[in-house]
């Protein structure tokens, strides 16, 4: 009888735990929606309505035909973004992955823990402090106001941690398999590319999403490294919301759902292949 | 629990870490005002770099942190060979 009332209070109290964490984590993204999906320009968050009177997608045509204000090139922008963060994912998962590969699979070093502590010391220094020296070094190889200089800052901060990840799961696979493939012929790079890359799936699926979501969720290293208008990123454009009085919220928030979109795509498009690669990393 | 312990560790490490250098949040919400109360190192090394053209102030502003950070890499870095020995 006991046991039973205390198994019921222990179910209802993590279901209102679990209840109150995602109200927590989904109020922000409700409130997007919220503001995105408003008539009149967003005012609805200081009515204090919380279900919407009436819907409207008049934000998302704004946007789409770039007649909001701030968002007058969003689609060029949108193609800078997407230029950057589809240019730090592929070359942090060709970098990453050559260095795993290097490490711990070509018997180089009696064990990668240099490699590991090299590559976790480099996060003892945030990126954002090391924007200013960047600024420079970007300045001098010429890269200043150029998508290249971000993606290959955005690449820096991503590989360490890409390394770490792609080092651990590379246990997982005999090297036994490796060896097999030598005896029959294979070369390193055909190891590499026939072994390696199609046993690393998963978490190279991790990898990638990781890269993509670093440059995507970066502000500072584009505000500070692009200066031209048509080098700005959409993330540059959400910062103009902040020192205006009278933005439009609702076009804004409807140009930041849009902006979501690729990663949340890819999520989906890798599904498989994050779930798997968690489940077996962790 | 026990047995995630050091995983936990490690990714309360990492996210100190990743704290320490947040920007964009403190520039978005109050650009380190008002007079420059809810500054942080990111945004004051911002402020001399590019507002007063210093950068060698605002990286030495940037790095007094370090002593704070390198200790907490250390740890870090030792965890992490730790969950390695015996995964």
């Amino acid at each position: 009888m006991r046991i039973t009332v205390r198994r019921r209070l222990t179910a209802a109290g993590s279901a209102v735990l679990t209840a109150v964490l995602l109200i927590w984590s989904l109020l922000p993204v409700y409130n997007i929606f919220l503001i995105a999906l408003d008539p009149e320009e967003g005012e609805i968050e200081f009515t204090g309505n919380i279900v919407p009177s009436e819907i409207s997608f008049d934000a998302f045509g704004e946007v789409f035909r770039e007649e909001a204000r701030y968002l007058d090139i969003f689609w060029l922008q949108f193609g800078n973004s997407l230029i950057v963060g589809i240019a730090t994912m592929l070359l942090t998962l060709l970098v990453a992955s050559l260095a795993s590969f290097a490490v711990g699979r070509m018997r180089l070093t009696r064990n990668a823990s240099l490699l590991i502590t090299a590559a976790l010391a480099t996060y003892a220094v945030p990126a954002s402090f090391l924007v200013f020296p960047f600024q420079r070094v970007m300045y001098v190889y010429g890269l200043y106001d150029h998508l290249l200089g971000v993606v290959l800052a955005m690449v820096t901060f991503a590989v360490p941690f890409a390394v770490l990840l792609l080092l651990q799961y590379g246990r997982l696979i005999p090297l036994e398999l490796d060896d097999a493939a030598r005896i029959d012929g294979a070369s390193a790079l055909q190891v590499y590319r026939r072994i390696y890359l199609p046993a690393m799936a998963p978490a190279l699926a991790i990898v990638a999403l990781f890269a993509l979501l670093v440059a995507w969720n970066d502000y500072v290293y584009q505000f500070v490294l692009l200066v031209s208008q048509g080098n700005s990123t959409v993330a540059m454009v959400h910062s103009q919301l902040f020192s205006d009085t009278d933005a439009e919220w609702n076009a804004m928030m409807a140009a930041a759902i849009i902006y979501v979109l690729p990663p949340f795509l890819l999520f989906i498009a890798l599904r498989r292949h994050v779930m798997a690669g968690l489940r077996i990393a962790f | 629990m026990p047995l995630l312990a050091n995983l936990y560790l490690i990714c309360t490490l990492l996210s100190t870490l990743w704290a320490f250098g947040d920007f964009t949040t403190v520039f978005f919400v109050s650009v380190g005002g008002p007079t420059r109360m809810t500054e942080v190192l990111t945004t004051f090394g911002y402020r001399l770099a590019f507002d007063s053209a210093n950068p060698p102030i605002a990286v030495a502003a940037v790095l007094s942190a370090l002593p704070l950070l390198v200790p907490i890499a250390i740890i870090l870095i030792r965890r992490v060979q730790m969950s390695e020995v015996e995964p």
